[in-house]
């Protein structure tokens, strides 16, 4: 479904993607795993179209999509959950969730998708009308999923979601994802609680230093030895 | 001072500060929306007044029908302004656009002296000759008709703002752009809408003050930027609510001021502003400014 060849990113003269490759099947959870700083969210930054990469190409359904803009890929079903949430603090939770089927065909499937978001996250319904600055930590989180949910997307990218939450709150959202998944939705996340992700990925690559370290399915990843030393403190 | 007066101070101060309000809107809109303060504002207000003084004088009928065309030539100057100049510099700091926007402030003010001569125009019609007694106020039916328009239009905006995509939109490039683009919301296009609406308001708030008052190319900068810029302050970008209830109480104490001193009518906004700014710089309700 997506597959990232040489991906090379700079921030003016600061390289911090060297020459990173990936791939994603369709219908499969796929793992970066890596430190801070690693370069996880400069990966996503690219596939959502946030950052031009120098050099590389991304390809998301056989289609070249490296330089179109950010709108053009939500619209061909690419949805990024920020690190941060970047919810509309000031806006109530459901022009939150309307502003994220903004695009036509989103537009066009907007209470499906509304449906489907306050049944994954019924918490969301009871507060349709708050301002989204008056959720927990947790609902903000739901509130962003879903939002990135109403563009009907195929590919989800979740980035750090599980970033400051209560335990609690993090096993609601690995079942929300695992339930995404089985919808048909293909998900990348990033994650620093490995082991919790190592639970859910059909894949993962391991990214340090703006570079692909490893990778392998969850099995190759639990017993490689560097994982276990560097993540899992085993 | 007896009840009468303050009565009449305090009415004239909400039909008149509505009226103001909507002269802010626009520029509080493209200053939440682009972070540029289009100080050309108050240009795009006297050509909307020009629009209505030409079109009156040569189709005659009544000033009301000249609203909509003012409203419309002014919006699509904006719509280019937009286009030509302040697409360039969205995004950079308050000082580069400030400039750039005084720049096209001068060239439209100076462009108006050649165009239409610095001669004071009114327009004469029902609205400006004929008054209605409330209470023991005298109010002129341009005052009247003003303060509906105004009304109206903060309603439509407030309306659109509020329940639609495009208002969404809006909203949302207001308080997140990074996180708006996210949505696919594409930040080029929203400016170019926020403009067509804050110019569409200017104009029409041309029309307005065409009846109501007499103008010439100038007075854009000296009568109606200033106090767009202090009502905007004082409500918070972001509220509309704020607007209203800013251009009720900035134009209720410049009318008690001008009782009391005259003459330190605009002194008294200013003043206020910089109470706003000093002890509380969000303005009454507003949640962008930091």
């Amino acid at each position: 479904m997506l597959k990232i060849s040489n991906l090379q990113v700079k921030y003016g003269k600061i390289q911090v993607i060297w020459g990173l490759d990936l791939e994603i099947p369709k219908g499969s959870v796929v793992g970066l795993l890596g430190p801070n700083g690693a370069g996880k969210t400069s990966t996503f930054a690219s596939i959502a179209g946030l950052v031009s990469p120098f050099e590389g190409s991304i390809l998301y359904n056989e289609v070249e999509v490296t330089n179109l803009n950010p709108a053009k890929r939500v619209e061909l079903g690419i949805s990024l959950v920020p690190e941060g949430r970047k919810l509309f603090p000031d806006m109530s939770v459901k022009d939150n969730l309307l502003l994220g089927s903004y695009q036509k065909r989103a537009k066009s499937k907007r209470k499906e998708s509304l449906n489907r978001v306050l049944t994954l996250f019924p918490i969301l319904e009871e507060r349709l009308n708050q301002q989204a600055r008056t959720l927990s930590g947790g609902q903000q989180q739901m509130l962003a999923i879903g939002r990135g949910l109403m563009s009907d997307p195929s590919l989800l990218i979740l980035d750090e979601p599980s970033l400051g939450l209560a335990p609690i709150i993090v096993d609601d959202i690995f079942n929300a994802f695992k339930r995404i998944n089985e919808e048909g939705v293909t998900i990348l996340i990033s994650e620093q609680h490995v082991h919790r992700v190592l639970e859910i990925i059909d894949k993962g690559y391991v990214i340090e230093q703006g570079r692909i370290a490893l990778s392998g399915n969850a099995k190759e990843l639990e017993g490689n030895k560097h994982i276990r030393e560097a993540y899992l403190g085993i | 001072m007896n009840l009468d007066i303050i009565f009449n101070l305090i009415l004239l101060g909400i039909i008149i500060g509505t009226i103001y309000s909507l002269i802010a809107m626009g520029l509080s809109l493209i200053w939440g929306v682009s972070r540029i303060i289009n100080v050309a504002h108050g240009e795009f207000i006297v050509i909307g007044a020009y629009v209505t003084y030409y079109m009156f004088n040569t189709f005659h009928g009544d000033p009301s029908l000249y609203l909509i065309p003012s409203g419309l030539v002014v919006g699509l100057i904006g719509v280019i302004i937009q286009l030509l100049l302040y697409n360039r510099i969205v995004g950079r700091d308050h000082l580069t656009s400030l400039v750039l926007a005084f720049g096209v402030s001068i060239v439209l003010s100076g462009s108006m002296y050649i165009l239409f001569t610095g001669n004071l125009r009114v327009v004469n019609s029902f609205y400006s000759e004929k008054s209605i007694l409330i209470g023991s106020a005298t109010v002129r039916w341009g005052a009247i008709y003003g303060f509906f328009i105004a009304l109206i239009l903060i309603l439509l905006v407030f309306l659109l703002l509020e329940k639609t995509d495009i208002g969404r939109a809006i909203r949302a490039i207001a308080q997140d752009k990074d996180a708006a683009i996210l949505m696919g919301i594409n930040p080029q296009r929203i400016y170019l809408i926020a403009m067509f609406i804050s110019a569409f308001l200017a104009g029409v708030s041309g029309n307005i003050v065409a009846v109501l008052y007499s103008f010439d190319p100038g007075v854009g900068e000296s009568s109606y930027l200033g106090i767009s810029f202090v009502i905007t302050v004082l409500a918070g970008l972001g509220s509309i609510k704020g607007l209203i209830l800013a251009g009720i109480f900035i134009l209720t104490a410049q009318n008690f001021t001008s009782v009391y001193a005259q003459g330190l009518e605009t002194a008294m906004g200013f003043l206020i502003m910089i109470l706003f700014i000093l002890f509380k710089p969000t303005g009454l309700f507003g949640k962008l400014l930091e």
